[in-house]
C-alpha cells in the first residue's frame, strides 16, 4: 500500500461531495490499519481490479448518512430520501472511487471497480481485505466519513 | 425530443438523469440495471438514445455497448460513467459510443451529448 494512492481519493471525495451534495468535507485524520473493515454502521464496499488491485470501504454513522442524502436530495420528501438513501451513498462511493481511478490510471493503464456493495450493522470480516490499509477520516457539518483504502500494484 | 433508455445499476443516478431529461423535453421510455437487461430493453423499445453506465453487475456497459451495436450498428449509445480514464474513453469510442460523460455530470453536458448523438 503506497501513500501516493491516497491523495486521489482525498481529491475525489472533496470534489464529489462539493459538486453533488454541496457539502464541504475536510480531511481530518489519516491512520494506518490492518484491514479495510469499517468503524461505522453503514458501509459501502468497492473492489478494485486491473492496474491496481484491492478494496476501498466508505462508512458512515446512520444519522450522518441521512443528513448527507438530505443534502443530495433537498427538494425530495423524507420518504423518498429514505427510499434512495443507500443508493445515493453508493453513487457517491462510486463517483469518488471513479474519480480517483482517473488520476491513478493515468494515460496508459486501466483500473476497474466493482458495483458498490452495501453492508449495514454487524459486518462479516471475510468481506474485508486483511492487508495494510490507510484510513482517512473526513469531517463535515453532518458528521464524519471514514474511507479505508488498501491498494497494490497488480503484478500478474 | 428523443426517446431514451437509461442503463445504470444505481437507481439514484437514473432518477437524476430522468429529471434532467424530462425537464428538457425528452422521454425516458425505460431503464435497465445491467448490460444484459439493457440489450433486451433495447431490442424491445428501440430508443433513440441509450445512456449507459460502465460498472454494472452481470455485464458491464462496454460489453453491452458492443452487443447492442452488433444488433443495430445505428444504435446511439452515450456512456455515462465515473470511470473517466483515458483508455476507457478510447475503448468506448472505438466500440461506437457517441460520447462519454464523466460522473458527476453537469446537466448541460448531458443535454449537449443527447443533441450531439441525434445529429
Amino acid at each position: 500500500m503506497r501513500a501516493e494512492y491516497v491523495n486521489p481519493f482525498i481529491i475525489g471525495a472533496l470534489e464529489v461531495f462539493d459538486e453533488v451534495a454541496q457539502i464541504e468535507l475536510k480531511k481530518s485524520e489519516v491512520t494506518l490499519k490492518e484491514s479495510t473493515a469499517p468503524e461505522n454502521q453503514i458501509a459501502i464496499l468497492i473492489d478494485v481490479t486491473g492496474f491496481l488491485v484491492g478494496q476501498v470501504v466508505y462508512s458512515f454513522k446512520e444519522h450522518t448518512a441521512q443528513r448527507i442524502v438530505q443534502s443530495m436530495m433537498p427538494n425530495s420528501p423524507p420518504e423518498k430520501q429514505a427510499e434512495y438513501l443507500l443508493d445515493a451513498l453508493s453513487s457517491m462511493a462510486n463517483m469518488i472511487t471513479g474519480h480517483a481511478t482517473i488520476l491513478l490510471a493515468g494515460k496508459e493503464h486501466v483500473i476497474r471497480i466493482s458495483p458498490p456493495v452495501v453492508r449495514i450493522g454487524i459486518k462479516n470480516p471475510a468481506e474485508f481485505l486483511q492487508r495494510k490499509t490507510i484510513s482517512v477520516i473526513f469531517t463535515s457539518r453532518f458528521g464524519t466519513m471514514e474511507v479505508n483504502i488498501s491498494l497494490r500494484e497488480n503484478k500478474d | 425530443m428523443a426517446t431514451i433508455l437509461l442503463v445504470d445499476d444505481l437507481a439514484f443516478i437514473k432518477m437524476i438523469e430522468k429529471e434532467v431529461l424530462e425537464k428538457n423535453g425528452h422521454v425516458v421510455v425505460g431503464d435497465a440495471r445491467d448490460g444484459i437487461e439493457a440489450i433486451e430493453k433495447y431490442k424491445m423499445l428501440r430508443p433513440d438514445v441509450i445512456i449507459m453506465d460502465i460498472t454494472m453487475p452481470k455485464m458491464d456497459g462496454l460489453n453491452s455497448l458492443k452487443a447492442i451495436r452488433s444488433i443495430d450498428p445505428n444504435a446511439r449509445v452515450i456512456i455515462c460513467s465515473a470511470l473517466g480514464q483515458q483508455q476507457l474513453i478510447i475503448d468506448a469510442i472505438k466500440l461506437g459510443a457517441k460520447d462519454f460523460i464523466v460522473k458527476p455530470f453537469k446537466n448541460p453536458r448531458l443535454l449537449a451529448a443527447i443533441d450531439k448523438a441525434l445529429k
